[in-house]
C-alpha cells in the first residue's frame, strides 16, 4: 500500500530550492529514465528531464501532496515528454530490436547483445505499440495506479484499464510467439 | 496483486535497469544547469519586485530588501547543498552487479511465466474491461477528475444544452441512451477557465458500463489492433473484443468515442444515431 500522499511531501523541504535538489537526489535517475523510455534519446531526455525538474521547482509550493512526491514528479516528466513526443507518440509502430539498438543505446559488445536476447519482458515489451509500451511502463515500472496513469495521460480510467489489459495480452503474445519459435528450445 | 502481476513487475524492472537504463543516472552538469536556471529565476523575480517596489514607499523598499536577501540565502543554500551532493557521488556498479544476478534467477522461470500469462488472460477475459488485479481506486470509467496531476477540472453537466455551452455547439451528443442503459453521469473535463476539452457521458446497465466521449485531444490509439469503419461520413476505428468494443471516429476535428460491453455493430448504431 502506497503511503499517504501528504506524508510523502512532508519527508521534503518546503524551500523550493531544498527541495529541487533533494528530488534530484532522489528522483533524477528515474526522471531521466523515464524520459529515455519515452524518446530513445539521451541527449533529449537530459533536456526533458531538466524541464522536469523546473517546472517542478516552480509548482513546488502549490504542490497539495495529494499524490505521492515520485508520482507527482514523474507525471510532470510525462507531460513534457508526451508535448515534445506530440503526435509521434501515437502513430509511431515500434520497430525490431534494430530500433532499439540504435535509438537506445545498447551496448554492441557480443556480452551485452546475448544479454538483450535473452531477455524475458524488455524485448518484447519495445516491440509493442507506444501506448501499450507507455501502460506497461507507468504500471509496471513507475508503480502507477490505473487512476494515476488516467490522470498523467489525461485519459479516462476506462481507456486505461482497458489499454493495460490489451498489452499485457499482446505482451503475452510476443512472448508465446517467441517459444513457439523454440526459443526456450523446447 | 497476483503472484503474476508481482513477476512481471519485478522483472520489467530489473532487466529495464539493467538493459536500457544502465548506469543512467541524472548527470552533474546536467544537474548544474536546473541549478543555474533556478537562481536565475531568482534574481529575476527579486529583480522585478525591486523595480516594482522603488515606485512605492519606504516600507516596501525595507520589504525588497528581505526578499533579495532571501533570494541569497536560497544561493548559499544552493551551494551548499552543491558541495554536499559531489561528495555523495558514489559509483553505483554494484546496482548493475545485482540486476545481474536477479535476470540470471528470472530466466530460469521464464518459460513458467508464458504459461501462467496464458492463465491470467483467460482471467482476464472473464472480466469486463479486464481490470488489472492491483488496488484500484473507486470512480469507475470517469476521466480525470481534477487533482494537481493533471491540472484538469471535472464538472458535472445537468442537460446535454450544458455540455454543449461547456464544450462548443459543434458537440454531438446520442440522441438517447443505448437500449438497456441508463445514463448515470455526464460531466465536462478542461482546465479551470477554458471551454471543456472532454465531454464524458456515462451509461450504466447493472455492473456494466458504457462510455461515450467527445475530445479535443489527438486520436489516440494503436491503429494496428483497430479495423476501419464508416460512421456516418466519418471515417472511423474499431476494436472489438468478447468483452469490451472500442469505436473512434473524428468529426470536425472532434474524436468521438464509445467504449463498453457491447458488440460492434450496436457500437456503430449508437454512432449512427449520434446528433
Amino acid at each position: 500500500m502506497k503511503p499517504a500522499g501528504s506524508r510523502d511531501k512532508d519527508n521534503f523541504s518546503p524551500q523550493p530550492s531544498e527541495a529541487l535538489e533533494q528530488l534530484m537526489e532522489r528522483y533524477g535517475a528515474t526522471v531521466l529514465r523515464t524520459a529515455y523510455f519515452y524518446t530513445g534519446d539521451r541527449h533529449l531526455a537530459e533536456d526533458i528531464s531538466q524541464e522536469t525538474f523546473l517546472r517542478a521547482y516552480r509548482s513546488w509550493t502549490s504542490f497539495r501532496g495529494e499524490s505521492s512526491v515520485k508520482t507527482w514528479l514523474t507525471s510532470i516528466a510525462v507531460n513534457v515528454c508526451r508535448d515534445k513526443m506530440g503526435v509521434r507518440m501515437f502513430t509511431e509502430q515500434p520497430a525490431d530490436l534494430s530500433r532499439v539498438e540504435l535509438g537506445r543505446t545498447i551496448s554492441v559488445e557480443e556480452e551485452a547483445l546475448d544479454k538483450w536476447r535473452r531477455s524475458e519482458v524488455v524485448q518484447y515489451l519495445l516491440r509493442l505499440p507506444l501506448p501499450y509500451q507507455e501502460a506497461l511502463y507507468l504500471y509496471y515500472y513507475l508503480d502507477y495506479s490505473t487512476r494515476e496513469i488516467a490522470e498523467a495521460t489525461s485519459t479516462p480510467e476506462g481507456t486505461v484499464r482497458n489499454r493495460l489489459h490489451r498489452a499485457r495480452e499482446a505482451l503475452a503474445r510476443e512472448m508465446k510467439e517467441d517459444t513457439s519459435d523454440d526459443r526456450f528450445g523446447s | 496483486m497476483t503472484d503474476l502481476d508481482h513477476k512481471l513487475r519485478m522483472r520489467l524492472r530489473e532487466e529495464s535497469d539493467e538493459m536500457l537504463f544502465a548506469n543512467m543516472e541524472l548527470s552533474e552538469q546536467t544537474k548544474q544547469r536546473i541549478r543555474e536556471q533556478t537562481k536565475q529565476r531568482i534574481r529575476e523575480q527579486a529583480g522585478l519586485k525591486q523595480t516594482e517596489m522603488k515606485r512605492g514607499t519606504g516600507k516596501m523598499e525595507i520589504q525588497v530588501d528581505k526578499q533579495m536577501e532571501t533570494g541569497k540565502k536560497e544561493m548559499r543554500m544552493d551551494q551548499q547543498t552543491e558541495k554536499t551532493r559531489r561528495r555523495s557521488l558514489v559509483p553505483r556498479s554494484w546496482r548493475l552487479g545485482a540486476a545481474v544476478a536477479a535476470v540470471a534467477i528470472l530466466i530460469g522461470s521464464g518459460y513458467a511465466l508464458v504459461q501462467s500469462q496464458n492463465q491470467s488472460q483467460n482471467q482476464n477475459l472473464a472480466i469486463p474491461g479486464g481490470q488489472p488485479s492491483a488496488s484500484q481506486p473507486s470512480g469507475g470509467t470517469g476521466a480525470a477528475s481534477g487533482s494537481e496531476l493533471s491540472s484538469l477540472v471535472t464538472t458535472p453537466l445537468s442537460s446535454a444544452e450544458d455540455a454543449k455551452a461547456a464544450f462548443g455547439e459543434d458537440l454531438r451528443l446520442p440522441a438517447a441512451a443505448p437500449e438497456g442503459f441508463e445514463l448515470t453521469e455526464r460531466v465536462a473535463v478542461g482546465e479551470a477557465g477554458q471551454p471543456a476539452r472532454d465531454i464524458v457521458l456515462t451509461y450504466a446497465a447493472g455492473d456494466k458500463t458504457l462510455t461515450f466521449s467527445a475530445s479535443r485531444m489527438t486520436a489516440a490509439f494503436p491503429t494496428d489492433l483497430f479495423t476501419p469503419v464508416q460512421v456516418g461520413e466519418a471515417d472511423g476505428f474499431v476494436f472489438e473484443q468478447p468483452e469490451l468494443v472500442e469505436l473512434y471516429w473524428i468529426v470536425d476535428s472532434v474524436q468521438y468515442s464509445i467504449v463498453g460491453p457491447v458488440s460492434a455493430d450496436s457500437a456503430l448504431q449508437i454512432a449512427g444515431s449520434i446528433q
